[in-house]
């Protein structure tokens, strides 16, 4: 090529003029010092356009390198864009793409983010925000749930009054102590299951009663479900779960059917892993509420214990109201609470 | 010339008409052989199911003389396309969600430019700001809405009414945003809003959803007790399989049947009701295979001892499956389309997408994406493109200029009501 000591190089492209879909076939040279090009049309005539009326930013290597004019007409080079001809996306993300090392910084942040705003960013905002929700806006929401779910799990409770009056004497005695002056209890049958509503509600069912046998076990239980209430648990979680699906479906809202398979494991196993940390510090509560009312501690982890023992034939859970289970492992649980018994000088 | 002929003799080899494996090839006419009797080889023709939905129609099946298929190519490439999505992706953690726009606009660039018809790529220009603004007022709407809910579960189904009866006006002015920021040849695409022609299947949709809604509170059926409780989802669950599709399908024709390229209109040659007849009319036998794996993998799943592994195992299963129901029905329906589609009188598309393959694909996809944690999204992208290039003929009928631009051109509008209408969950993109 006798334009190799020129700063002129040249090249076959065709020309889109926006007016109909057929193309020019043009003869194109860029003058690389004065920064602009000339296209040599195919009735022998041409033009010359200077830097500031064209742009192109391409972020591919593999793509024929495109040329907008300002006019509105588009030009393709026939081949992918070499040398000279090189108009790369000058922008910051446009240079970081191309470097191919970088794709190893990108992939391990596309894995550790999604972890570091679940576990440290969304608890943060919820704790910013749950404090500043009126308790009576907390309360309809705990009645909407309630209303939600004694349609479609829940029925009335055949418990005999004078059991309900017993369990409900014990309960108010730790409310108290406890001075929670929202909580109170509510029975109902379904399955064998204890949990807390945001507004205070404590649900009990009465298989859950028949399960547990001895009433120690079931105030255990009810003094957890009231750290759960303390902690306002019930409206974080739900607050939690808003922002964590808006999220997730903002991060991955493209038409793909994957995203959609990936967004709901990935927001399964990382809100698991959230909720643990908010059972360990109920099971504290517990701990706590029941030394301060002069009753064991360790009654807690009898009742995980005999869980563990009816666990084979029945799906327990303390949970509240989730129905993928989220809790710490059990085990762990009743080590836990026998700890803070020996802690509190109750020992057996 | 030569080039239009020689495409034909290739392209044609390698389209493999696909066929429902339950039922018998139908028979190629042909002439009788000389031993054969003529009568043979009519009844012959007699046995071959008109019916057949699924199959490309008989005028498409060969190229008129004067038509030429076109090359389609995808030339993307997968560890670039890693490359961005990776960036992209960590941009979007990294603002909350902020970025999103912007990462839209990025990888549909890079994929438009890298489909290649005629050797031609597509261009997307979108500004991300608009489609920004566009999420942003969403999300207002959102959190006041939610809050009214919260307020009083009275107001939930109403809610879900009202919110559906601007969906039409959303939904057309959202397909024209979509069709105006992709250009070919420099060409731009536009779309003719016509919101009161899907207006009330958008309100029956509506409709639908408000009662699901409500059967999920319990409000309906629940004084009749479990009897009523399950009437009603019978019910709803009878609705939601014949609305959804009959929505979906109605919104599918009106977004080809409306499109421009230029000032040429997109001529769909098969009403609504056909669409959503060749639904039905077979694939029972995939619908069938998908319960029984899905029957057989939630009793193979209560092997599992661990409570927490044996749920997730059976929610990946579902959703793995449904994936696949759902990308089978969908290819069905966009075969269907496609091979009755045209644009002004000269472009004719035929669409070979294996419907079976396309469940296993997106059921690879789902699975690979879940064991990467979303790390093989790019890949599935660009092996999915390269599929469907493959699976896809262009044919052209005539010169590229007689395809003129068309002059109105109002860019970037409806970005807003785009997000909107995304919100939805109804599938605007393909
Ligand atoms: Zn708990």
């Amino acid at each position: 090529m006798s334009e190799a000591t020129s700063s002129v190089t040249g090249e076959q492209a065709l020309l889109f003029d926006g007016q109909h879909a057929a193309a020019e076939a043009v003869h194109i040279e860029h003058d690389a010092r004065a920064g602009s090009w000339r296209i040599h049309r195919s009735d022998g005539n041409f033009e010359t356009i200077a830097a500031m009326h064209v742009s192109s930013a391409d972020d591919s290597d593999r793509v024929r390198s495109r040329l907008a004019l300002s006019d509105g007409r588009l030009i393709e080079l026939a081949q992918p864009r070499s040398g000279a001809w090189r108009v790369r996306d000058p922008s910051r993300v446009g240079r970081w793409i191309r470097e191919r090392r970088n794709a190893w910084f990108s992939a391990i942040a596309v894995l550790l983010l999604p972890v570091f705003i679940l576990t440290v960013i969304l608890p943060g905002a919820v704790n910013l925000v749950a404090p500043r929700i009126p308790m009576s806006f907390e309360a309809r929401l705990g009645e909407t749930v309630l209303t939600s779910v004694t349609r479609s799990t829940l029925r009335p409770t055949s418990l005999p009054a004078d059991v309900q009056e017993r369990l409900r004497q014990r309960f108010d005695a730790l409310a108290q102590a406890a001075e929670l002056p929202t909580a109170r209890l509510l029975f109902y049958s379904g399955m064998a299951n204890a949990f807390a509503l945001p507004g205070g509600a404590v649900v009990v069912t009465d298989e859950l009663i028949g399960l547990l046998g001895d009433d120690h076990y079931l105030v255990a239980v009810l003094a957890h479900e009231l750290g759960h209430v303390a902690h306002r648990d019930a409206l974080r979680g739900i607050a939690t779960h808003l922002i964590a699906s808006q999220l997730l479906t903002v991060a991955m809202s493209q038409d793909e059917l994957t995203t959609k398979v990936v967004d709901l494991v990935a927001s399964n196993v990382l809100s698991a892993q959230y909720s643990q940390s908010v059972e360990r510090q109920a099971d504290r509560y517990a701990c706590e509420l029941l030394a301060k009312t002069k009753q064991s501690p360790a009654w807690l982890g009898d009742a995980f214990a005999k869980f563990i023992d009816l666990g084979k034939r029945y799906n327990t859970d303390l949970n509240s109201g989730t129905y993928t289970s989220s809790h710490p492992p059990t085990v762990e649980r009743i080590a836990a609470s026998k700890a803070c018994a020996e802690e509190h000088g109750f020992m057996r | 010339m030569c080039r239009g002929l020689l495409n034909r003799g290739t392209r044609a080899n390698r389209v493999a008409f696909w066929k429902n494996p339950f039922e018998a090839p139908p028979p190629i006419p042909r002439a009788p052989l000389p031993s054969e009797s003529a009568a043979l080889v009519l009844q012959e023709a007699e046995r071959a199911p008109e019916d057949d939905v699924d199959a490309v129609p008989e005028d498409r099946r060969q190229a008129h003389t004067r038509q030429r298929d076109l090359t389609l190519q995808f030339t993307g490439d997968t560890w670039e396309y890693f490359r961005l999505w990776t960036a992209t992706q960590a941009l979007i953690f990294l603002t909350l969600g902020l970025y999103a726009p912007w990462a839209r606009v990025r990888r549909t660039r890079y994929l438009a430019r890298h489909y290649r018809l005629d050797g031609v790529g597509f261009e997307y220009r979108a500004n991300p700001w608009a489609i920004l603004k566009g999420k942003l007022f969403v999300y207002a709407l959102l959190i006041v809405g939610v809050a009214l809910c919260i307020w009083s579960p009275l107001l939930i189904a109403p809610l879900v009414l009202i919110s559906f009866l601007p969906l039409a006006w959303l939904l057309t002015h959202s397909f024209r945003f979509r069709w105006q920021t992709f250009r070919y040849r420099n060409i731009p695409f536009g779309f003719i809003p016509d919101a009161m022609s899907i207006f009330w299947p958008t309100v029956l949709m509506g409709v639908t959803t408000a009662y699901v809604t409500m059967a999920s509170f319990g409000g309906v059926g629940a004084a009749g007790g479990s009897w009523g409780i399950f009437v009603g989802l019978m019910l709803s669950m009878l609705l939601a399989l014949l609305a959804w599709p009959y929505v979906t399908s109605k919104l599918l024709h009106h977004r080809f049947s409306n499109a421009l390229w230029g000032a040429s209109r997109f001529r769909l040659h098969c009403t609504v009701g056909e669409i959503f007849n060749m639904l039905f009319a077979s694939g029972k036998a995939f619908y069938f295979a998908i319960a029984t794996i899905f029957t057989f993998l939630n009793v193979l799943s209560l092997m599992i001892k661990n409570i927490d592994l044996r749920s997730l195992a059976q929610a990946t299963a579902y959703l793995l499956l449904t994936v696949a129901a759902v990308a089978y029905g969908r290819t069905r329906r966009l075969n269907y389309t496609l091979n009755r589609l045209q644009i002004g009188n000269e472009i004719a598309f035929v669409s070979t997408m294996e419907p079976r393959h396309a469940g296993w694909r997106a059921m690879r996809y789902g699975l690979a994406s879940v064991f990467t944690l979303g790390l093989a999204i790019p890949w599935a992208t660009i092996d999915f493109a390269r599929w469907r290039t493959e699976n896809l003929i262009v044919r052209l009928d005539g010169e590229w200029s007689s395809f003129p631009a068309f002059a109105p051109n109002a860019a970037t509008k409806g970005a807003i009501v785009d997000g909107l209408a995304e919100q939805f969950g109804i599938e605007v993109g393909w």
